[in-house]
C-alpha cells in the first residue's frame, strides 16, 4: 500500500490563464520604470487598493545602482505597511537607472505610483492604472504554448507564437524577446519558448496588454 | 546444602525456543535528513520458521529464523527545487536590465509519499549461542545495554504474550546469549523500486496543473523521474539507493541485529526460576515452605540441556 500526500506548495498564479495587462502587476506580469531624471521620488506600492508600501528613492547623475528589483508579494506579505517615511532615501540609483516591480507569488493585483517632489512640488511620473511612461518596460512571462496578441493601447502591434518545449532537447526560459515598439510600429510575429519573458519598451506613454488568441491546449 | 539437577531434552528446548522465538516483537522508528530530502521508517517485524540445535561443545546453533516485516513503511519528505521560468537579461538603450523570474515549488516541503514496503524484502538471521545465567532482583534490575529492554517486555506484556517480571521475588534467568548474529542485507526487488519512484512522480504530478504548463515544467527539470533522482541523489538503479538507505543511513540492519541479540541475551529468558522457589504453598494455618536457589549453572551437549543449581535449607 502506497500513500501520496502533497502539501500543495506550488505557485498556482504561475499558471492563470488570465490576460497580462501593464495596467495592473501579477506573477509574470512585471514592470521597470526608468528614472529619467535624478531627483527625489516617493513610491506607493497598493494591493487590491490598499496601500502597502511606500519608499523613498533618490536618483542621481551619479547614483550607483543601476537596478533595484523589489517583489511586491514579498512586501505585502510583510502585513504591515512602513507607509511613512521621513523622506530619507533607502537608495540611490543612477539616472535612466530602473526600478522592476514584479509579483513573485499569489493571485494579489498590484499598482505602483511613483511621485517627484521637491520643496514646492509633486509630479506622477508613474500612474500605472492610467499608462507606462516612454521608456519604462513591460515584462511578461509567458507559459502556455499557443498564440497571444500584444496590443498597445487597443491596436495590436504584435503577435507571438510560444512554442511547445520539445522534450528532446533542454529547455531555457532565460532568452527573453525584446520589442523596441516605435511611435506607430507595423505588426510583427515572432516566436519564442514556453516560459520565456517577452519585454516590451514603447515610444510613448501607452497601455500595453498580452492577451491569448489560440491556446495549443 | 544440597545440589539439584534438571534435564531438559532438546526436544523441550527447542519448544521453548521457539515460543520465545514466537513472542519475539519489534517496533522501530526513526526520521533521517538527507539534504533536501527527509526520510522516515515505521517498522514492525516479528521471527518466525528457522532452526535451532543443542551442539556437542554446549552452544546452540538458530538458523535461517524469517525476519517477517508486517510493517515496513517508508516516508520522504522532499524539498522540490526551486524550477523557474523567465529570468534573462535584455540590453536597453541606457542600460542592461536583468528580468524577474518565476518559480514553481516554493515551499520547504513540497512532496511527501509513504510506501509499505513490507510485502517486498525479508531477511534470514542466523546465530550461534552460549547458555548466560543472570539474576534478577527487581531492586537492581541490572544495567541496560544498548537495547534497552524495558520497551521490549512492555511490548509483550502488552501483547500477552509474555508475563511481567516479578516485582515482589527474585529470580533466576536462563538466556541464549547470542555471539556474533548475521543478518541479510536488505536488498530490495526492482518492483520496490519502482513502486517508491512511481509515488514520488505521481506526487509531483500531483502538483502540477495539466497541460502545457506540467509539459513546460517537465521540460524544465528534464522529467519527473530526472527531479526525482536529481533530489533523492540516486543513482539510475534506484533500488540500489532504497537498500542503502534502509542499510546504512536508517542504520536498520544493525538494529535487526542489536534487537535479536538483547532479546535473546538479556531481555526475554529461555527459563525463570524463583528464588526462593516455593515448593509447598500455604494451605490454613500451614506456611508455604520455600528454598532459596544458589549458584545456578547450565552445561548442554548435542542431546540435552542440564540445569544445576545449590538449595539451602527450608525455610
Amino acid at each position: 500500500m502506497s500513500s501520496v500526500r502533497n502539501a500543495n506548495q506550488i505557485n498556482g498564479a504561475l499558471f492563470s490563464k488570465r490576460s497580462l495587462d501593464s495596467s495592473e502587476l501579477a506573477v509574470r506580469a512585471a514592470i521597470g520604470h526608468r528614472f529619467d531624471r535624478p531627483g527625489k521620488f516617493d513610491v506607493f506600492v497598493e494591493r487590491d487598493g490598499r496601500l502597502v508600501h511606500r519608499e523613498a528613492v533618490e536618483v542621481a547623475d551619479d547614483g550607483r545602482i543601476p537596478q533595484r528589483d523589489v517583489d511586491l508579494a514579498r512586501l505585502a506579505d510583510a502585513r504591515s505597511c512602513d507607509c511613512e517615511h521621513d523622506g530619507a532615501p533607502r537608495d540611490r540609483l543612477v539616472t535612466n537607472g530602473f526600478m522592476v516591480f514584479s509579483v513573485s507569488h499569489g493571485f494579489g493585483r498590484y499598482h505602483v505610483r511613483i511621485e517627484r517632489w521637491d520643496a514646492s512640488s509633486r509630479e506622477t511620473v508613474l500612474d500605472q492604472r492610467q499608462s507606462l511612461p516612454a521608456g519604462d518596460l513591460f515584462i511578461a512571462v509567458l507559459v502556455e504554448a499557443g498564440s497571444y496578441a500584444v496590443l498597445v493601447d487597443k491596436a495590436t502591434v504584435a503577435t507571438i507564437r510560444v512554442r511547445e518545449p520539445n522534450p528532446k532537447r533542454p529547455h531555457r526560459t532565460d532568452v527573453p524577446l525584446f520589442l523596441e515598439l516605435p511611435s506607430k510600429p507595423k505588426p510583427q510575429a515572432h516566436e519564442i519558448d514556453a516560459g520565456c519573458s517577452v519585454v516590451i519598451q514603447l515610444a510613448h506613454a501607452a497601455r500595453v496588454r498580452i492577451e491569448a488568441i489560440e491556446r495549443s491546449d | 546444602m544440597s545440589r539439584i539437577t534438571v534435564a531438559v531434552s532438546e526436544s523441550t528446548f527447542k519448544t521453548a525456543f521457539e515460543l520465545l522465538q514466537r513472542n519475539f516483537a519489534m517496533r522501530f522508528e526513526q526520521t533521517v535528513a538527507l539534504g533536501a530530502v527527509r526520510a522516515g521508517i515505521d517498522a514492525r517485524a516479528r521471527l518466525e520458521n528457522g532452526d535451532v540445535s543443542l551442539r556437542q561443545d554446549g552452544t546452540v546453533k538458530v538458523g535461517e529464523l524469517d525476519v517477517r516485516w508486517s510493517r515496513l513503511t517508508l516516508s520522504l519528505e522532499i524539498d522540490l527545487p526551486s524550477i523557474c521560468v523567465g529570468g534573462g537579461c535584455i540590453g536597453t538603450r541606457w542600460l542592461r536590465i536583468c528580468l524577474p523570474r518565476y518559480c514553481v515549488f516554493t515551499a520547504s516541503t513540497d512532496v511527501s509519499v509513504a510506501v509499505d514496503l513490507a510485502p517486498y524484502v525479508g531477511q534470514e538471521v542466523s546465530f550461534e549461542s552460549v547458555f548466560a545465567v543472570r539474576y534478577w532482583d527487581p531492586a537492581a534490575p541490572g544495567p541496560d545495554g544498548p537495547v534497552p529492554c524495558e520497551p521490549v517486555r512492555d511490548l509483550l506484556v502488552a501483547g500477552e504474550l509474555l508475563d511481567a517480571f516479578p516485582t515482589d521475588r527474585k529470580q533466576w534467568h536462563v538466556h541464549l546469549a547470542p555471539g556474533p548474529v548475521d543478518v541479510d542485507l536488505f536488498d530490495f526487488p526492482d518492483v520496490a523500486g519502482d513502486l517508491v519512484e512511481g509515488a514520488l512522480r505521481n506526487a509531483v504530478f500531483g502538483l502540477l496543473p495539466e497541460g502545457s504548463a506540467r509539459t513546460l515544467v517537465l521540460a524544465v527539470i528534464g522529467s519527473a523521474t530526472d527531479l526525482i533522482r536529481t533530489v533523492l541523489d540516486a543513482p539510475d538503479d534506484f533500488e540500489e539507493w532504497l537498500s542503502d538507505l534502509f542499510n546504512v543511513s536508517f542504520g536498520l540492519l544493525d538494529v535487526v541485529i542489536q534487537v535479536v541479540a538483547a532479546y535473546f541475551g538479556r531481555c526475554v529468558p529461555l527459563f525463570r526460576i524463583d528464588d526462593p522457589f516455593v515448593v509447598m504453598e500455604a494451605e490454613g494455618d500451614l506456611l508455604p515452605v520455600s528454598i532459596p536457589i544458589d549458584d545456578v549453572k547450565i552445561t548442554a551437549d548435542d542431546d540435552e540441556l542440564v540445569i544445576t543449581a545449590d538449595i539451602g535449607a527450608g525455610s
